[in-house]
């Protein structure tokens, strides 16, 4: 380091070590204090979220509000960094690539994500279209991210965690508010609009209508990429408690959002324009893909004269996509019923069971690059589960254990147990452990389509095809995780919470073979004349995919809070994954997720009203060369550090400004490639925007 | 790398230079207790309940450290009657206290502590998530970074309570008023 930073360092840790002033007495009288004055002190909401899962033997992470707001996120997505272990890389100013340990990809599926109960997961392949799931981010209330197979409690696809996003209660939602904001690329504009009503009988309902839009990015030469993004949803929620034992609740939703989708489209004739180094050659289509949709959630929970609690979900949801002539679209019900009730004075029971059943209709278009072998699919879900936890010694150590039992219409009945254990010594620390197993069943994507990922114009010329999952019967994926943890407030300014894991995955779908025919078979010959080939003698090798090689992953993941001023908190999460596997034949299960990833973030209030943050993330690189390389040769994705700013003033009781930068020390550089999915790479750019945040009565 | 670390450095440096000057501060424990040791004052048992000479019994379960900052009250008089706070163990009968505040490590036992204490005169009091929708007394909640209050009423009557008009007033929510 130079002087001047040396200089710099010297003259902030003396000043960051004076005594700060405090008003003095505070701790003697307090008891002095009105209603009216308790409701006007400020109160920092860490230590209570922090409370609220040390009783939980799971690798949990909550994401306040606050932590949301401050860190300046406009989507989901980016909430999800501030957790330790979520890995989310952004390919294009509309997709995301999200996971939890490992698998990441566009089309990750070992993740369940919820809202409010629902699962907003896209059914085809089993994953999420976060650019269908916008929703107005003030809305939400937290989001707890928990880590690890969560099969038992959470069903199938919660094979390497659960995100699980709360809307605020309508009741604390009433009023008017405008969430406004101007600015460039991901920043674009956007404007939430809501309004909400309490009523004499304690019930409460709002509306929003949510509009954004974002514009497209760079590709890897400089060129403006075909990229934006224009949603718009309009949703309600309506609370009713009842009495003392009931409470009904009713949300819903109507959304509709546009994307530009550039589609790299193996060619083998003159056409192709992009290099895709071992996969080929391509021409880019600037499609623009549609999708809109809708929801309704109605939930009912009771209180039993017994101490239990019982409750009852439905919910609908109607979704429509299409993109270059092909199209998804489907229709989901969904309905849930748990019981809880106490056994005893050391037992808690929970049991219930959930069906679902979801009607697709797909059409692979006129591209060619996809292939279905069924256009009309239904897919049913039913499970049934039981859980217990044992307070062996009561508010010290307790064990809980259950299994649940779940039939999907292409997978088989594995069950999905859990075990798991938590001691807390005093009130300042617990330890945790857990063994549990989950599967995964197949989407409609995995067992019936297919794809062309490569046009590759050797001598001879080859076609590349992986072939649907069906035929090779491909089931269910199965893990095994053991995972063991810490938590602990060490001290009232420091708080830390580290977890360590082992997983076993059996099965994942991967290349098990590879055959390759010529052009002597007239079904390849007619292949090959469709991607622009029609002067001879040319091969198709036909990727064979289904339940492929094991793969082990272990990792840590750590994650801190230290206010070490009143003034000043600080964030700073870790995390390490060591996966073991060999490389499939495709190279992409393997290599997709970071090895490790770090993050700082600095919350500072100069004032109470005045508030500054800093975020630091460094993320790992991937050894994945992708299907789509997007320039000539493979190059690995690069480890980067990314870094955003926030400034926000409270400038009246109403109104907060706030001025967030994002992606400040971007090279130009990908953060991702795209799995199956013929989607261009998009290079993220600096984000820059101004937000105004008022709220009426 | 190099700016990064300015950026850092010169945060310190203004965490340094910052003005602090002359702003109460309180902890969420001090504001917890604050809050319950008004209720108290605000809440009016039946006659059955406490008599003249009575002391009010308030327990604490689930919140050690709420304990201990409540404890410092113990002997105070509110209204005519001294506060005794009480150190509860397995043995003690929650409905032989006046006001109950549950912790949220007693989070699982919420609903069934609820249900035991039945048409007994306990004010219950507790800082969970959802508590007053569930049947609780008084729930506290934190809304931009201030801890408010909600009611329900169909529970303070089940039990006998009479809250003040005063206090309704200021509650951020008021459930089961049919």
């Amino acid at each position: 380091m130079d002087t001047f930073s040396i200089r710099l360092a010297m003259l902030a840790a003396m000043l960051s070590v004076a005594p700060h002033a405090r008003a003095s007495g505070s701790e003697e009288t307090w008891p002095e204090l009105s209603l009216g004055d308790l409701m006007k002190v400020g109160v920092e909401s860490a230590s209570r979220k922090n409370q609220s899962v040390s009783n939980t033997a799971a690798a949990v992470f909550v994401i306040s509000a606050a932590d949301i707001r401050r860190s300046g996120s406009l989507s989901i997505p980016e909430a999800l960094r501030l957790a330790p272990g979520v890995e989310a890389a952004r390919l294009s100013n509309n997709k995301w690539a999200v996971s939890i340990r490992g698998f990441n990809g566009l089309m990750a599926n070992k993740l369940l994500v919820l809202v409010d109960g629902r699962a907003i997961y896209n059914s085809l392949y089993g994953g999420v279209t976060w650019d269908a799931e916008n929703m107005p981010i003030e809305e939400i209330s937290r989001i707890e991210v928990i880590r690890g197979s969560a099969g038992l409690a959470w069903g199938s696809n919660a094979v390497n965690g659960v995100i699980n996003i709360i809307t605020k209660r309508a009741q604390d939602t009433a009023g008017w508010l405008v969430d406004s904001h101007a600015g460039n690329s991901t920043g674009k504009a956007g404007i939430a609009l809501r309004y909400g009503t309490k009523r004499e009988d304690g019930s409460a309902l709002r509306v929003t209508l949510n509009e954004q839009r974002r514009d497209g990015g760079k590709e890897l030469d400089g060129k403006e990429a075909q990229d934006q993004w224009n949603d718009a949803s309009l949703s309600f929620r309506y609370d009713k408690p009842d009495g003392i034992d009931t409470r009904i609740f009713f949300s819903g939703r109507v959304f509709d959002s546009q994307i530009g989708d550039p589609w790299l489209i193996p060619t083998f004739d003159s056409a192709a324009t992009y290099n895709l180094a071992q996969y080929g050659t391509a021409r880019l289509v600037p499609y623009v893909s549609k999708k809109n949709g809708g929801d309704l959630l109605a939930r009912l929970e009771q209180s039993t004269e017994g101490g239990g609690e019982t409750r009852v979900q439905t919910y609908f949801e109607k979704f429509q996509g299409t993109i270059a002539g092909a199209s998804d679209s489907h229709t989901t019900i969904d309905v849930d019923a748990q019981h809880r009730f106490p056994l005893g004075d050391a037992h808690d029971v929970v049991w219930g069971g959930n069906y679902r059943q979801t009607r697709h209709k797909e059409q692979v278009g006129t591209t060619g690059f996809l292939t279905s072998s069924q256009a009309d699919i239904t897919v049913t879900l039913a499970s049934v589960f039981a859980q217990d936890e044992w307070a062996i010694i009561p508010r010290r150590f307790n064990v809980q254990a259950g299994v649940r039992v779940e039939k999907q219409t292409f997978g088989g009945t594995d069950p999905q147990p859990s075990v798991r254990a938590l001691w807390t010594p005093n009130e300042q620390q617990s330890f945790w452990l857990a063994w549990s197993k989950t599967a995964r069943s197949p989407s409609v994507a995995d067992r019936t389509m297919g794809a062309y990922p490569g046009a590759i114009p050797s001598a001879p010329p080859m076609l590349l095809y992986a072939a649907p999952g069906e035929q090779s019967n491909f089931g269910n994926e199965k893990v095994r995780t053991i995972e063991a943890g810490h938590r602990a407030q060490w001290t009232p300014a420091f708080y830390s919470d580290l977890t360590a894991y082992v997983s076993k995955y059996e099965g994942v779908f991967g290349v098990l073979s590879q055959s390759t025919t010529t052009n002597v078979d007239p079904a390849c010959a007619a292949a090959l004349a469709g991607f622009g080939f029609t002067g001879g003698f040319g091969l198709c090798t036909t990727l064979e995919r289904g339940n492929a090689l094991p793969v082990r992953t272990r990792g840590i993941e750590l994650s801190t809070e230290w206010t070490p001023l009143s003034d000043w908190r600080l964030q700073i999460n870790a995390s390490r994954m060591w996966l073991d596997g060999g490389p499939d034949n495709s190279g992409i299960v393997y290599g997709n997720s970071p090895s490790y990833q770090g993050s700082i973030r600095s919350s500072y209030n100069f004032t109470p009203d005045r508030h500054f943050d800093i975020w630091l993330r460094k993320i790992g690189g991937l050894s994945n060369t992708g299907f789509f390389s997007g320039s000539p040769g493979p190059t690995p994705i690069q480890a980067r550090n990314e870094l955003d700013l926030r400034f926000a003033e409270q400038v009246n009781e109403s109104l907060e400004l706030s001025l967030t930068l994002q992606n400040l020390l971007s090279k130009q550089q990908l953060q991702f490639y795209p799995d199956y999915s013929p989607s261009l790479p998009v290079v993220p750019q600096r984000t820059i925007y101004l937000k105004a945040l008022w709220h009426g009565k | 790398m190099n700016s990064v670390l300015r950026f850092l450095l010169l945060l310190l440096l203004l965490a340094g230079m910052s003005m602090q000057c002359c702003r109460a501060e309180l902890s969420e424990v001090q504001v917890k207790s604050a809050y319950v040791f008004n209720f108290i004052k605000f809440v009016e048992w039946p006659d059955k309940a406490i008599r003249t000479g009575d002391k009010l019994r308030l327990c604490v379960i689930g919140n050690d450290e709420l304990l201990a900052s409540l404890t410092t009250l113990n002997g105070r008089k509110v209204g005519e009657h001294e506060l005794q706070v009480v150190h509860t163990n397995s043995g003690t009968v929650w409905s032989t206290c006046h006001v109950l505040f549950i912790g949220e490590h007693e989070q699982r036992r919420l609903v069934p502590i609820i249900k035991s204490l039945g048409t007994a005169p306990v004010l219950t009091i507790s800082d969970i998530p959802g508590f007053a929708e569930r049947g609780g007394d008084i729930g506290l909640l934190t809304r931009n970074n201030k801890m408010l209050f909600e009611v329900n009423l169909a529970s303070t009557r089940q039990a006998g309570l009479r809250l003040s008009s005063q206090m309704l007033n200021l509650a951020a929510n008021i459930f089961g008023n049919q």
